[in-house]
């Protein structure tokens, strides 16, 4: 297993090392572009993980929770003029708070009502970006967002945001990989696996569910925020419930429980519809049979246990004789 | 002007119960958030749609509406649910929501976005009771929904097969140890609980005079849910109530708020409702044995 | 303990001694889950108090009442069937580790002092256990015998004062019994007090210091093994049952 781990970080590694050298190669903006929205989705992908497949939350209306930190940010530097940095971090915690409160609330509640609120939520924050309209300008959205910045400088290009996201993307993945590993992450894997012999651990389970999706929605809120600094534009209308299945599916694909996973679906969802644009009509259902087919043949993903990625590594496996407890947090 | 709220709630309520109904008898059994409800029942209304326009009779259309929609459910519950059974929640939780999305656009390839004008072309009278309008439409939509259930609550209590529907709620190994056909009796489940919801489905059609794909999701599978959330989820008497509730609820807000934020409302009072009971009103006994 | 209109444990008052091995049988029914149940405080009791080491603990919420140095183990093994065999000892001593939160962020977590000392003392306790091999492996996909060593092994890793045995043996076979009741009387001597529920009248009776019998949720017997075998009433609650086999096999 030692070994596995060094391997790991060699091609950890190696992929950063690529990746912050690929704009200086690929000169294309629109590649870029999509490259950056590929790294924002990558962190609420990351997030999806942590509440749904490491503590098994099942939460459907996540697009509501990058709203929320998209509107919180985009109000405070557009209508209050707060700096970017503040109104960034600010949404952050606002979103986490509100996770918290939400926690709080569905503590006692079984797994589906829980599910069932997610969506409620999801619609409510809908209504209320639509028509809110003293504070969120309704249909018409916030403009004029500034693109983040520090002390007078601007990421206002593709390439400058693009370094910008990169490195947003990497402290995300770290900081949660590091949770995950962590006290915190075994707890949560615990809550998930089986909640009566997590409390009898000596776990407050609910404490800790609160604690997860609170987290989750701290890195979900971040990234809304990010987003619409980006596009300089807020919308109501990309907060959906379809949204929030496309953004889920983003963590099934690659695995739930799977970090690098979470990648690799966001990646194939994200490029699939720029590749080809019937593929961008059909997309919700295109997502709908792969939704079915992966679970009936690949419920772990592509990077799961017994996934695409465990077959064809599974091969070793059968040399050194022991099933191993893969996918996890690798 | 209470009253009409009322009475207009009362009907819509009833078709709300309806659809619940169908919605609770799978969840009774497999406590699975069976996602794609409202979107293959829309398939059914979408087909006996398509047969009203061909002029046939509307009796006929309707059967075959709701015949095909006991059809597809049994052919999802075979191939997309049942290999997934013992899955866990969240597989067969997601594959439920891949269903519901491909049964979604697949009526969005063939009628497309648009609403479309039901075509039943019963709009029944209306009579005046001391100031309060109600339809005859109005009259026959809470006759119907009411006969259903009561058929339903009969089948499920006096007939083999509904014993069997609640032998296997409690448990699927001793039900199939004491001969229920667990697989046959969880189709016929899945099948009833579409043909139902396609015929709540049409009800409401008939009732606004219009149909669109957004009647399986929306109107379907979430208000099902949102009945659960008040009456509690997994029992018939709590869908039912629930579902008389939400309706009321909303014919109130809608009548004495705003119509704009009515959605808003209703889930903010249901927020507050699962504040102060987790489990609905009337939650099914599901005792977690340890 | 009432559930409705019924009452599945009535006025049962057990006292138990520190470092005994103490027996609960009585048949199907009797409300002995239900009395562990309520023991932990996963039911709160319609009516009574409990107490452990002399404090009240009565109304607590589960996870507090396992802070006080309470275990269990359940009828229907309950492991962590996705997380490797070592994680789930690591679970079991959520309340011993305490790294500090900034060391979960700004640490390698290979580095950390309280991870490696966890998992040092996890892996004594699985070689303790005769489970060390498995500890990579998935604790879903492990033998039914050795699942039911790991939950007393995970129960066991927080160093409890009182461990609760929640029948066992369930699903063994003779021999693996037997390897059973060696390893509960190990454990005896790692400590604890141990409460053990079962059905197995052999494996009771081989290593209890004292047994209290449970029917329709009334305790009717309690003594040391010798007497209960001989009670009139306990004999007369297992008559006409399918395991009245058991009844001759003391």
């Amino acid at each position: 297993m030692n070994i596995d781990i060094k391997k790991g970080n060699k091609i950890s590694i190696l992929v950063v090392i690529f990746a912050i050298f690929l704009p200086l190669v690929v000169k294309n903006e629109y590649f870029i572009r999509v490259i950056n929205v590929f790294f924002l989705y990558s962190v609420v992908a990351l997030s999806i993980n942590l509440i749904v497949g490491i503590c098994g939350l099942l939460d459907m209306g996540r697009a509501a929770f990058m709203g929320l930190g998209a509107y919180c940010s985009a109000i405070l530097s557009v209508k209050l003029g707060v700096p970017f940095v503040l109104s960034f971090i600010i949404a952050g915690i606002f979103t986490g708070l509100v996770g918290a409160i939400l926690g709080f609330l569905c503590r006692k509640s079984t797994f589906d009502y829980l599910t069932l609120v997610t969506i409620g939520f999801n619609v409510i924050c809908q209504v209320v970006f639509l028509n809110w309209i003293s504070l969120t300008n309704g249909t018409m959205g916030i403009r004029k967002i500034p693109s983040p910045n520090f002390g007078g400088f601007y990421f206002d290009t593709n390439i400058s945001f693009y370094y910008f996201a990169l490195a947003f993307l990497l402290l995300c993945y770290v900081i949660i990989k590091r949770i995950c590993k962590s006290k915190l992450g075994r707890a949560f894997e615990a809550i998930r696996d089986d909640p009566i012999a997590a409390e009898y651990a000596g776990i407050n389970v609910e404490f800790y569910k609160i604690i997860n999706f609170s987290i989750g929605s701290l890195f979900t809120g971040l990234t809304g925020a990010l987003f619409v600094h980006y596009t300089q534009y807020a919308s109501p209308y990309n907060y959906t419930l379809d949204e929030s299945i496309y953004q889920l599916q983003m963590a099934i694909l690659g695995g739930l429980g799977s970090l690098p996973g979470s990648l690799l679906g966001t990646f194939i969802l994200v490029a699939l519809p720029e590749i080809s644009r019937s593929f961008y009509e059909y997309r919700l259902l295109f997502v709908g049979i792969l939704m079915v087919v992966m679970m009936l043949y690949y419920p772990n993903g592509l990077l799961g246990k017994s996934g695409v990625g465990e077959k064809i590594f599974s091969l070793r496996e059968k040399f050194e004789g022991h099933q191993k407890a893969g996918g996890k947090c690798e | 002007m209470f009253l009409q709220h009322l009475v207009n709630g009362l009907s819509i309520g009833s078709v709300y119960a309806l659809i619940a109904i169908g919605y609770n008898m799978v969840y009774g059994i497999l406590e699975l958030l069976n996602f794609a409800h409202g979107d293959v029942y829309a398939v059914g209304c979408f087909v006996s749609f398509a047969l009203f326009a061909t002029g046939i009779n509307p009796i006929l259309a309707i059967l075959a509406g709701a015949v095909s929609g006991y059809i597809i459910n049994i052919i999802v519950e075979k191939y997309a649910y049942r290999p997934v059974r013992f899955s866990g929640r969240v597989t067969p939780t997601i594959s439920a929501v891949g269903i519901a999305y491909i049964m979604r656009n697949v009526i969005l390839k063939i009628w497309g976005p648009e609403t479309y004008s039901f075509g039943l072309g019963f709009r029944g009278t209306q009579i005046e009771i001391g100031g309060l309008v109600i339809g005859t439409l109005q009259i026959y939509i809470f006759v119907i929904a009411v006969i259903l259930m009561i058929s339903i609550t009969f089948l499920m209590k006096k007939t083999k097969v509904g014993q069997g529907i609640i032998a296997i709620s409690q448990s699927i190994p001793t039900a199939a140890l004491l001969g229920v056909p667990v697989n046959r009796t969880i189709s016929l489940v899945y099948g009833l609980g579409g043909a139902l919801g396609v015929l709540g489905g049409i009800l409401f059609c008939t009732y606004y005079d219009s149909i669109f794909v957004g009647i399986g999701f929306a109107l379907g599978t979430m208000k099902a849910w949102m009945s659960c959330i008040v009456g509690g989820v997994g029992s018939m008497k709590g869908a039912i109530i629930g579902a008389m509730i939400l309706g009321l609820s909303e014919s109130l807000v809608a009548g004495y708020l705003s119509t704009t934020y009515k959605d808003a409302v209703i889930w903010l009072i249901l927020i507050v409702f699962i504040l102060i009971k987790p489990q609905g009103l009337f939650p099914a006994q599901i005792a977690e044995k340890i | 303990m009432h559930f409705g209109g019924v009452k599945a444990v009535d006025e049962v008052d057990i006292s138990v001694n520190e470092g005994e091995i103490f027996g609960i049988i009585g048949p199907n029914g009797a409300g002995k889950s239900t009395f562990f149940n309520v023991l932990t405080g996963f039911y709160k009791p319609t009516s009574g108090n409990i107490y452990f080491l002399g404090n009240e603990i009565t109304k607590r919420p589960v996870h507090e009442i396992v802070s006080l140095g309470i275990s269990r183990t359940f009828q229907n093994i309950r492991l962590f069937d996705q997380m490797s065999v070592l994680d789930n000892m690591l679970v079991g001593m959520h309340l011993k580790i305490h790294p500090k939160f900034n060391h979960i962020l700004l640490m390698n977590p290979n580095k950390i002092a309280e991870e490696s000392k966890g998992r040092k003392e996890a892996k004594s306790v699985l070689e303790m256990f005769n489970l060390i091999d498995a500890a990579n492996s998935v604790a879903g996909s492990l033998p039914y015998g050795k699942k039911r060593r790991l939950e007393i092994a995970r129960a066991m890793i927080c160093k409890p004062k009182l461990i609760l045995l929640d029948e066992p043996s369930a699903g063994m076979n003779p021999s693996e019994t037997i390897e059973l009741m060696k390893l509960i009387i190990k454990i005896r001597e790692l400590g604890p007090t141990i409460i053990v529920i079962e059905h197995n009248m052999k494996l009771i009776m081989g290593i209890s210091d004292r047994i209290a019998v449970l029917n329709f949720g009334k305790k009717i017997a309690e003594g040391i093994p010798t007497e209960i075998k001989c009670n009139k009433q306990v004999i007369e609650a297992y008559l006409g049952r399918e395991d009245d086999s058991n009844v001759g096999n003391f």
